[in-house]
């Protein structure tokens, strides 16, 4: 069966993910039989990101995607709180640099007004925007991260722009999961959840699809490698569905693209 | 190769639906995953106040499987006559290893009860098992307030009962920890549980077993609770001798149950 990761990270810039090179990645993928990784450098960890780290982070996408051409897709990491500078960053990376979505992080809630310019322009390329999310319960992990969205401002939006492609990522990324799914019932069909993260909770996938359909899941890793393949392979589902969300989901994303 | 699960539960989780959590339903995930046996205990008598009457139902529910399914105790050493618990478990239950759940019940592991239950565990040739958690406490339930065990707490106990086998279950970021710097741990009685850890991209399996050796790892997966593929794959990814390999897979468990009388 196919794999098409479309939430993974490359290290470069100022993001040393826990490898020393990005070889190891393609390794990895080649040893799960992932075919192609749609990765980012976000600024994480609850910090402010200047637009010209900003720009560093995704110039190291850009060396790794030349460096693997024919296994990774890039994502645009940007901080919407400069919105000319955001802008200017898309344009940049998604228009001139063949970049297939934008990532945002945990900088702005993504129903925040200040999101609107990137989102709005995600519409008009037909690219993703694949967020950082979780419906945090402990107050350890709310006040890291006081600005994480979760599937509530991921409907939220879905309402206000029905047409934008949204992915919430990592469904096990941390959090309640059963209070996500619950909300994600609400959303529309342009509103993607990623099946990766560390959370090793049997029965999470089948409870997505009973939940929002096989039609709105994304297979992804998020750097749980062997854990996110293995919820993918387990789950009681049936084999149109696993490959929907393996592949064929994310794919049919990637032929949106206007430009 | 046999494969011998060393981390698996039986009955329903009080925080979420577990689906298969029975014997038939585990039964058949190993049958899945190619599992010959697993070592099981009781889920609920994690949070039971008294974990005997748990036991005794956990060994009703592997009787008629107990050529696949191995029992362990849960007992908790503030509770009143666990020495006559301990010795039923043992005697009547045919039970073969001890399991301890410090935060849930809300002891240390190294209070002088805790060191002579493990102690009174390791007298009857029974390995101890810490498992770090149940769950990930990032989307922990509203009334579960337990803390995940350290794996300092853990080294404070090996020092302490040196003579006893321990095992972590859901053990992770061993290969930065105490169990690999500190000298006087390096010839601890202490296996870890690895399907937690990454064995491909952050490479923490392939660095524990150069660092340990493979004595002192075991396969396990946690099912029903998590997805038991993962562990599965983590084992087979693993580059390293099918010497090594049929240790983690099953050999070092299979000691640990062969001391406590398991044929």
């Amino acid at each position: 069966m196919r794999l098409i990761d479309c939430h993974m990270h490359v290290h470069g810039g100022m993001r040393p993910w826990g490898w020393s090179d990005d070889a190891d990645v393609i390794e990895a993928a080649d040893r799960l039989g992932i075919e192609k990784l749609a990765v980012s450098i976000p600024v994480t960890g609850g910090r402010w990101a200047e637009p010209a780290e900003v720009r560093d982070c995704n110039d190291a996408v850009y060396g790794a995607l030349q460096r693997f051409p024919d296994r990774l897709l890039g994502y645009c990491f940007v901080n919407p709180g400069f919105t000319h500078a955001a802008l200017d960053e898309i344009e940049r990376c998604v228009v001139d640099r063949s970049f297939i979505g934008v990532k945002l992080y945990n900088q702005y809630r993504i129903s925040d007004p200040t999101v609107f310019p990137v989102i709005e322009r995600c519409i008009e390329l037909g690219v993703p925007i694949l967020s950082h999310a979780g419906r945090l319960v402990d107050p350890v992990d709310q006040a890291r991260q006081p600005l994480c969205s979760d599937a509530g401002h991921f409907v939220e939006v879905n309402r206000r722009y029905p047409e934008a492609t949204l992915i919430e990522g990592h469904i096990a990324g941390g959090g309640d999961w059963e209070w996500s799914l619950g909300m994600l019932r609400e959303g529309g069909e342009n509103l993607f959840l990623d099946t990766s993260g560390s959370v090793p909770d049997a029965g999470m996938l089948e409870r997505c699809v009973e939940s929002i359909g096989p039609d709105r899941l994304l297979f992804a890793t998020d750097m749980t490698m062997e854990g996110s393949v293995a919820r993918l392979l387990d789950a009681e589902i049936s084999d149109t569905a696993r490959e929907q969300i393996a592949w064929r989901n994310f794919e049919a994303i990637l032929g949106r693209r206007r430009i | 190769m046999s494969r011998i699960d060393s981390a698996c539960w039986l009955g329903p989780y009080p925080f979420r639906h577990v689906p298969h959590h029975d014997a038939d339903g585990l039964l058949r995930w190993m049958d899945r995953h190619e599992i010959s046996q697993a070592v099981v205990s009781s889920l609920p008598a994690a949070f039971h106040r008294d974990p005997q009457p748990a036991n005794t139902e956990l060994a009703r529910w592997v009787a008629a499987h107990r050529d696949r399914l191995i029992p362990c105790a849960t007992l908790h050493p503030h509770f009143p006559g666990w020495r006559r618990d301990l010795k039923r478990c043992s005697e009547d239950l045919q039970m073969r290893g001890l399991r301890l759940f410090p935060k849930h019940a809300g002891f240390s592991l190294t209070d002088p009860h805790t060191l002579e239950l493990v102690r009174s565990a390791s007298e009857l040739g029974w390995h101890t098992a810490i498992p770090i958690r149940l769950e990930d406490r990032r989307g922990r339930h509203w009334m579960d307030t337990a803390l995940e065990v350290t794996l300092a707490e853990i080294a404070d106990l090996a020092r302490r009962v040196p003579e006893s086998e321990l095992l972590v279950i859901d053990a992770l970021g061993v290969e930065n920890s105490a169990f690999v710097r500190d000298p006087s741990l390096s010839g601890a009685r202490v296996g870890f549980e690895v399907s937690r850890m990454a064995t491909v991209l952050q490479k923490s399996v392939p660095q524990l077993l150069d660092r340990l050796g493979p004595d002192r790892l075991f396969f396990g997966t946690g099912m029903p609770l998590k997805v038991g593929g993962a562990g599965v794959l983590k084992l087979d990814l693993l580059q390293t001798s099918d010497e090594n390999r049929a240790l983690i897979a099953g050999a070092n468990i299979r000691r640990l149950l062969r001391q406590a009388g398991e044929p």
